[in-house]
């Protein structure tokens, strides 16, 4: 008899993974994903991509700074270029939400085309620029 | 190219743990738990090297593994496979169409967990770069989130980074598969029943896609308590006692449910012996990591565990019950958690002495729940969403035990000779 009832369990169990891709399939195509949250956590997917798009631009050995509109997302767009721009020093406007003194020589702006006054150089990237010092 | 030679990489783990796993007589469980204790035995081997100022390499940290497992491994004694009746075949096809579930969830990236892009992912990629468990990043001015979280999730995730010199961020994610598929034959071959396999996995895999595990230390750490768990009660201590090693250097919860577990064992055993063994054995597993924090000056111990507030906010209460269903669904309507309490329920009614043997299974659902509730009651704010956000995750282990023991009261095995 049990045998039989996990088996029918089973089955049921898997109904809401069923639903969950016939929704999923109705509103997504199916595509190489950009971010590893592309389809699940959009505002963390934009940080990413702006991110990635940013690097080909901040080299090797070179330091950093995130300006974003609040420190919300400098916070986070800081946490997600740790593993991006490993190789890069980090300079933080804001760590942890609290503002940081210093900056780096590549100033990477999220949400805006505008550089700080003391950058020379600016190279626009999908989601904001990346501007030189 | 790189996503293949990352998912490769990964076939060194049974290859690394098979000493290991040398006293199973089912094939496909030895290798799925030489897989788990292959993850384990790396991250033990890639925090000694970082503590002696060794630099990780490919060869480096795989030949002392490879001669170990040489030096040890056992003659190949496995069991003749069994008939395979209709039951067995409509089995195989539920724990495959439910690993596929939550394998195109995490590449479609559905499932994938913000943790991982925020730090797990992020320490992987950092010490792969670093060929080492990075004590400069940890110890930097700017470090990451959980700093004091134990080494296994990101010592494996960069495992597969070394080889590509790049980390691979989706293909790293969907490798939280693996683990639940690696589980899969050694949760088989301890309940000894296909059926309850099969509803283990499919329940796993929804409540894993439905929680966003991707990438995060939860499908490793259910891999690790359940098999621990089930092995406890199939009297299989030595097994148990490696993977509580593996959860205790996976998550920091592990060690909360390990307790609970525990409390189980003495109960069921009505001695300490076992219990002992299986405490000690966590506890090594652990001090690796703490040796770790103490040669390079970090916190030694878990932050997190200064659970002992001093406020509680009674009014919290309506909340808790009121949110917990909904996170408590798992992916499927709350099923996995309704079809093993029914056959609990059913067994209690009709033969009760068969639940006694699996109280290691049953006594920590009731001692988690009533932590979780001492947690939540301590919220100041947004519990609602607090809970929304942790509790299908952390109920997973629950989840996975009743599970069990509901295998285990309903199976053969239990049946008195």
């Amino acid at each position: 008899m049990f045998k039989r009832l996990w088996v029918i369990g089973a089955i049921a169990v898997l109904i809401g993974p069923a639903m969950r891709w016939s929704d999923f399939l109705r509103t997504h195509r199916i595509e190489r994903s950009a971010s590893p949250t592309e389809n699940d956590q959009p505002q963390l997917a934009a940080y990413w991509r702006f991110l990635v798009d940013a690097r080909r631009f901040v080299p090797k050995g070179s330091s950093y700074t995130i300006v974003a509109p609040t420190p919300d997302d400098e916070t986070q767009l800081f946490f997600l270029s740790q593993g991006l721009y490993g190789d890069v020093e980090p300079k933080p406007r804001t760590y942890v939400w609290q503002p940081q003194p210093g900056g780096g020589k590549y100033v990477v702006v999220y949400g805006s085309a505008e550089c700080p006054a003391d950058a020379t150089l600016m190279y626009p990237v999908k989601g904001g620029a990346v501007c030189v010092r | 190219m790189r996503a293949l030679i990352y998912v490769l990489s990964y076939a060194a783990f049974p290859l690394f743990g098979w000493s290991l796993a040398s006293r199973i007589d089912d094939r496909a469980a030895r290798v799925g738990f030489a897989f788990l204790a292959g993850a384990l035995l790396l991250t033990i081997e890639a925090t000694l090297f970082t503590i002696c100022g060794l630099p990780w390499s490919i060869l480096g940290l795989s030949i002392p593994l490879l001669a170990l497992a040489g030096g040890l491994r056992a003659a190949g004694h496995f069991r003749a496979t069994d008939p395979q009746p209709a039951s067995r075949k409509l089995a195989l096809a539920i724990i495959v169409i439910a690993l596929a579930h939550f394998l195109f969830s995490l590449i479609t990236t559905q499932s994938i967990s913000p943790d991982y892009v925020l730090f797990w992912g992020t320490k992987a990629s950092r010490f792969a770069l670093a060929r080492a468990l990075d004590p400069a990043f940890l110890l930097s001015r700017f470090p990451p989130p959980r700093v004091d979280y134990p080494p296994l999730v990101p010592i494996v995730e960069a495992w597969g980074a070394l080889f590509v010199r790049e980390m691979p961020w989706i293909t790293a994610a969907a490798m939280s598969a693996v683990w639940v598929a690696a589980a899969v034959p050694v949760i088989r071959w301890l309940t000894k029943s296909w059926e309850a396999t099969a509803f283990w996995t499919a329940a796993i895999c929804a409540s894993q896609a439905f929680s966003g595990g991707g990438g995060n230390g939860e499908p490793m750490l259910v891999a690790f308590l359940s098999i621990g768990a089930a092995a406890i009660v199939a009297n299989q201590t030595a097994i148990a006692a490696i993977a509580f090693a593996g959860a205790t250097l996976t998550k920091e919860e592990a060690f909360i449910t390990i307790g609970a577990i525990l409390i189980g064992v003495v109960i069921r055993d009505r001695h300490i012996k076992r219990a002992a063994i299986l405490a000690a054995s966590s506890i090594a597993g652990a001090s690796i990591w703490f040796l770790y924090q103490w040669r390079f000056g970090l916190h030694v111990g878990y932050e997190r565990f200064n659970v002992l507030q001093k406020h509680f906010y009674w009014s919290n209460l309506p909340t808790i019950f009121h949110e917990a269903p909904k996170s408590l669904a798992a992916g499927c309507f709350g099923l996995a958690w309704i079809v093993p309490l029914t056959i609990v329920v059913a067994i209690a009614i009709k033969e009760p002495r068969r639940l006694f043997d699996t109280l290691p299974l049953l006594a920590p659902i009731p001692i988690l729940f009533a932590f979780f509730v001492f947690l939540y009651l301590q919220y100041e704010s947004a519990l609602a969403m607090k809970m929304w956000w942790i509790l299908p995750r952390i109920s997973q282990a629950p989840m996975s035990l009743l599970i069990l023991a509901a295998a285990f009261a309903s199976g053969d095995r239990m049946r008195a000779p």
